[in-house]
């Protein structure tokens, strides 16, 4: 019996891939119930107040009570101004019949709270610095001001909604089979036993069944909702991860874009469904104010978008009555529990914004810099042979790579922490093997956990019930790779310390220190639950329902995984690729997209997907190249390998059920071509690597919308397909079949049509003009553009993989503005260890005018390094220098100076890179 | 009336002297005397048997052992102010007696890796003439085909011959090379370990 339930899984299972996603698979709004009854609130409203007399001001914060004028059922806000420009907004129930769950481990730390200064007049209004929030007792509604403009409004559509706990009304007797009536008798029953405004008039408040599933809800409705309006903003963004544009698309009439981390197999593009990760924060942008909306809420959540139509009719109304659209853009969090908890940052600026929730749930800590090189993956590299002789091929063909990754074949019948004996007897030879070609290994771990007695995660998590419970208290029990398979609590301290422990050489003896660990299906994934997940009441540490905390297993998995490797090897920065994200869970783990296909559509959401995710704080995000469903044909191998390049994390990967497409299984052309791909990813690691340094240091995302930093130019909002790496480089990735030309937009830095100059990288060629410029490319050809104004570091000598790269010399690319002036940031250490967290590094910004560089050191370069300036290439000068002069301690040497392909080159300034100097060009 | 076909040679008589291409046979061979009896002059000018055998053992010697002999880390080059990049210049006056195999070319290079009458060196690709000095300075300047750069890993592209090369005794066999990219980047790559001569690497010989 048992064996013939698992086959039909397997078979299931086998049939759902074949077919790729089916939507009917995943909820719709109108099928979740909470999701139906918070949007019913979008047309009747709701009434909420603060009751009068129950404002309490404190140094930074303020309190007070709230009712729902229906029921009367009491609530308490609490209102916190934080440091930069920041507000802290929570509601909770005054006396909830048991507590409701608050978020943890997602901000970075407890957020610093500011002074306040209150005013009373006819509204109550708090005061800091240059924001304030005007609190309008009922209806209830907080509005927010950045300088006295308007930025954000809470609640200004009396969409809040919040559920309170509540007894179940006593079920009759024993419901007889069928749900329905069952229900009916039951909401009959539920109205009459409790005051009007007590129930919740919805079939699924209290159960619910979707498929073959059945959700027991014991805690009954308890949604949250409430909304947001940015009303001096035009377009909204953020809420990563979708399939979608990069600017939020209006759901009235639609579904809302949905936050639920779920395995989606074979997503489908240009949907609101959800996927991988959940990171509720979005942004307002106008060209005047930017400001966005942290919802700390890790329960499913949906999010309705209200933008204005800008479509030719409603130009043309706006036009013709002359007036600016009426309603601004506006968002609708609803969440299934938890409380109202959301942060409202007010910008002005987009940076400012970014920085701000930077602020609140920290950044990627700089990673090592293999980390940034190129990483070949595949599900499966077969054997140990299989991994050597895949190295050797890349030496044998000069392309540089850094990691060979190992998906789930490497274990022991997927037993994590093992190694199929058969196919990998020494893995600690072939690691060696790696290592010593200055190369890494990366191995996957899930979270599934095999139920097989004789492992002994099993059996340790078995006896001290580390998994994670059902509602009866049991193990859960689910199917995964393994076949049935449990999923440890990481939530409880105790179980993520005892995972983190196996990571200990001393346990895990098989792999090396540089081993890194890749988490996948952490979302978790479990092939035969409710939306290939698990079930929502199960039960978690601290007696908190998976329904409260999903969005945030992945996140508590990878915290102990980053736990896990800082502890077998503290001096060393550990490197982790998650799929299932949280907000928060940038600062321990990579991301990529999942599992894309090899299609051209896929190639063009790639970046779409990673701009959001970056100003959502994962700049260390990136694609499968080529794909991982399906055999991509050689020109899309070309493109894609060309576009990761200039995305901050580029891994090829595929489906075990693909063809092998390592880069010498193409054409001589096709190879080239990515060798070419992959040397320009590592002549521009110090860029990259000098870019992660300061996401650190100062939050600013590594990869930007071009939104980010031309504000004004109303054309960038909606641009997704080009990105800017910092403030220096322009991406414009050729992302379809067969073209010849390819449209770029040069953005504009004011509304008069001025813009910064853009020196291709190539051939140094200019461009002047803003707007859309079609540029021709051939199949060699990334377009992308250096601005004017700009420095950029780079190492011009390729090696077979980035740690051979350290001591390497360095090349300055200066691009001159119209002023003739130029300046941009570099920064080096040891690239392995937190030594640069001792101020063991050299941070400088090199600045040219005048026909001079000069360099300042940004703190004191404490770091010893070999490696030095070589090159120095100046394009935009008017003239031709004769030579040059460098002066370093007053010693002046003459340097030669050459003509490359439109730009000027100094020849060998032979300096270390923690010297002061100067390089003068002479007429 | 009727012909008669008769030879020409009948006819005509032709001495030996107007023939022009036995005369001209016989210039070569008088030239060539003559070239012989020319050189015959200088032949004591040629070496001794024993200075060949000496030169020959010096070449072979350098081909197999470390050739410590030419690495100047001291000099050519624009001495950098700071000390940074070491400069990697080939000796400036070869003594003309001892053959010294720069670092990493192949012996079929040899004569092209000398400074030529204007005191340059030409990249192998033609492209560029660029100072002597500057050959192994570490900074290539050769682009097209990192020529300049054969012992150093300046240039992005450029082949590094391996001091061990494996001939079969008439000098066929495939030359034995890496990459450029591959000098002195912590890895053992030739089997002799001679891509490794700045880092602190111990390379074991492989060679077999």
């Amino acid at each position: 019996m048992r064996f013939t339930i698992i086959a039909c899984l397997i078979i299931g299972v086998l049939i759902n891939y074949a077919a790729g996603v089916d939507p009917t698979n995943f909820k719709t709004c109108e099928q979740s119930s909470f999701c139906r009854r918070s949007r019913k609130v979008q047309s009747t409203g709701s009434k909420y107040a603060i009751i009068r007399g129950t404002v309490n001001t404190y140094s930074d914060s303020l309190t007070a009570d709230l009712i729902n004028k229906e029921n009367h059922h009491q609530f308490t806000l609490k209102l916190e101004a934080l440091v930069g420009s920041t507000f802290r907004l929570q509601i909770d129930e005054k006396q909830p019949l048991r507590p409701r769950y608050r978020v943890e481990h997602a901000l970075k730390d407890e957020p610093k709270t500011t002074r306040i200064r209150v005013q009373e007049s006819d509204e109550l209004s708090i005061t800091v610095g240059t924001s304030k929030a005007v609190i309008h007792g009922d209806p209830f509604r907080i509005d927010f001001y950045e300088n006295d403009v308007l930025v954000v409004a809470v609640n200004a559509k009396n969409w809040l909604y919040f559920e309170h706990l509540r007894q179940k009304a006593k079920a009759p007797a024993e419901p007889a089979d069928g749900g329905d009536d069952a229900q009916q008798q039951q909401q009959e029953n539920a109205e009459a036993a409790q005051p009007a405004g007590e129930t919740v008039d919805d079939p699924g408040a209290w159960e619910e069944n979707f498929k073959s599933h059945h959700d027991s809800k014991p805690n009954g409705p308890e949604a949250v909702a409430l909304d947001f309006s940015f009303p001096a903003t035009e377009v909204l963004f953020g809420i990563p991860e979708h399939a979608d544009s990069f600017a939020l698309k209006s759901t009235s009439g639609t579904e809302p874009y949905r936050l639920y981390n779920l395995d989606v197999f074979e997503y489908i593009l240009d949907s609101k469904m959800a996927l991988y990760g959940s990171v509720p924060v979005i942004y307002g942008h106008g060209p005047e104010r930017t400001a966005g909306v942290y919802w700390q809420n890790a329960a499913e959540t949906w999010v309705d978008i209200y933008t204005a139509e800008t479509n030719v009719v409603s130009s043309l109304v706006n036009f013709v009555s002359g007036s600016r659209k009426s309603t601004p853009p506006s968002a609708h969090f609803i969440s299934e529990s938890g409380i109202v908890d959301a942060f409202i940052m007010l910008g002005p600026k987009p940076m400012d914004v970014f920085k701000q929730y930077a602020a609140l749930t920290g950044t990627h800590p700089l990673p090592q810099l293999f980390s940034l090189g190129y990483h070949q993956c595949r599900w499966n590299y077969n054997d140990e042979r299989d991994v050597t002789s895949v190295s050797a091929k890349f030496d044998e063909y000069n392309i540089p790579m850094d990691t060979m990754w190992l998906d789930i074949e490497y274990t022991n019948g997927k037993r994590y922490f093992t190694w199929d004996k058969f196919k990998f007897p020494e893995p600690l030879t072939m690691i060696k093997n790696l290592t010593e070609l200055g190369r890494h290994l990366v191995i996957i771990i899930d979270p599934h956990i095999k139920r097989d007695t004789s492992y002994f995660f099993h059996n340790d998590c078995t006896e001290n019930g580390y998994y994670v419970k059902t509602r009866e208290g049991n193990d859960y029990e689910g199917w995964c790779w393994p076949g049935p398979a449990s999923y440890p609590d990481f939530f409880n301290p105790v179980v993520r310390d005892y995972y983190a422990s196996q990571y200990q050489l001393s346990k895990f003896n098989t792999v090396t220190e540089d081993v890194m660990l890749w988490n996948d299906m952490n979302e978790p994934s479990v092939f035969n639950g409710p939306e290939v997940t698990a079930a929502k009441d199960l039960v978690h540490y601290g007696n908190w329902e998976h329904r409260d905390v999903h969005n945030l297993y992945g996140h508590m998995n990878i915290m102990g995984t980053f736990e896990g490797l800082q502890q077998r090897d503290p001096n060393q920065r550990p490197f982790i690729l998650t799929r299932a994200h949280f907000a928060g869970s940038q600062r321990y783990a990579a991301i990529w997209t999942g599992d894309n296909m090899a299609e051209w559509a896929h190639l063009q959401y790639s970046i779409k997907m990673c701009l959001t995710e970056a100003v959502a704080g994962f700049s260390f995000c990136g694609a499968d190249v080529a794909g991982f469903f399906g055999n991509p044909d050689s020109e899309l191998v070309e493109r894609w390998y060309q576009t990761g390049a200039f995305l901050p994390f580029f891994r090829a990967h595929a489906h075990i059920d693909t063809k092998r497409r390592e880069p010498w299984l193409f054409s001589e052309r096709t190879r080239e071509i990515i060798k070419e791909a992959v040397k320009i990813r590592y002549s521009y690691l110090p860029l990259w690597y000098t870019s992660f340094y300061e996401l650190e240091k100062t939050g600013a995302p590594v990869i930007r919308p071009m939104l980010t930093h031309y504000p004004l130019d109303k054309e960038t909002f909606s641009i997704d397909n080009q990105l800017l790496v910092q403030q220096r480089l322009l991406v414009r990735p050729v992302m379809q079949q067969g073209v010849s030309k390819v449209d770029v937009y040069f953005p504009a830095v004011d509304d008069k049509k001025n813009g910064d100059y853009w020196y291709d990288v190539e051939t140094f060629q200019r461009q002047e003009r803003t707007g859309y410029e079609s540029i021709p490319v051939n199949e060699h050809k990334i377009p992308v553009w250096q601005r004017g104004g700009s420095i950029v570091p780079k190492k011009e000598r390729p090696r077979r993989a980035s740690t051979l790269m350290l001591n390497d010399p360095y090349t300055l690319v200066i691009c001159l503005d119209r002023q003739g002036k130029a300046a941009g940031t570099l920064y080096l250490d040891d690239e392995k260890s937190y030594a640069y967290r001792d101020g063991k590094h050299i941070h400088v910004n090199y600045e040219f005018a005048e026909n001079q560089l000069t360099n300042r050191f940004i703190g004191k370069p404490n770091y010893k390094s070999d490696a030095w300036l070589e090159r120095i290439i100046i394009a935009g000068l008017e003239r031709v220098p004769s030579s040059a002069t460098i002066t370093v301690n007053g010693i002046s040497q003459q340097l030669e100076v050459e003509q490359r392909n439109g730009a000027v080159v100094v020849r060998k300034p032979s300096i270390k890179m923690d010297v002061d100097f100067a390089v003068k060009l002479n007429a | 009336m009727r012909k008669t076909w008769v030879k020409r040679e009948n006819i005509y008589f032709k001495p030996f002297y107007k023939d022009k291409s036995k005369m001209f046979m016989l210039l070569i061979f008088l030239v060539g005397i003559s070239f012989i009896v020319y050189q015959a002059f200088s032949l004591n000018q040629l070496p001794s048997v024993q200075q060949l055998r000496r030169k020959h053992k010096q070449m072979m010697q350098s081909l197999g052992s470390k050739q410590l002999d030419v690495d100047d880390f001291a000099g050519g080059g624009n001495a950098a102010v700071a000390g940074g990049g070491a400069d990697y210049a080939v000796p400036a006056t070869q003594d003309a007696d001892s053959i010294k195999i720069i670092r990493g070319i192949r012996l079929f290079d040899y004569d092209s890796y000398k400074p030529n009458y204007k005191g340059m060196f030409k990249c192998l690709d033609g492209s560029k003439e660029i100072p002597f000095k500057y050959l192994n300075d570490n900074y290539c300047d050769c682009d097209g085909d990192g020529s300049d750069e054969p012992s150093t890993n300046a240039c992005a592209i450029g082949r590094f011959y391996c001091k061990y090369q494996k001939r079969h005794i008439t000098g066929r066999g495939l030359d034995v090379w890496v990459w450029t990219s591959r000098v002195n980047d912590n890895v053992c790559d030739c089997c002799d370990g001679s891509d490794e001569w700045t880092t602190n690497v111990k390379c074991q010989n492989r060679c077999a």
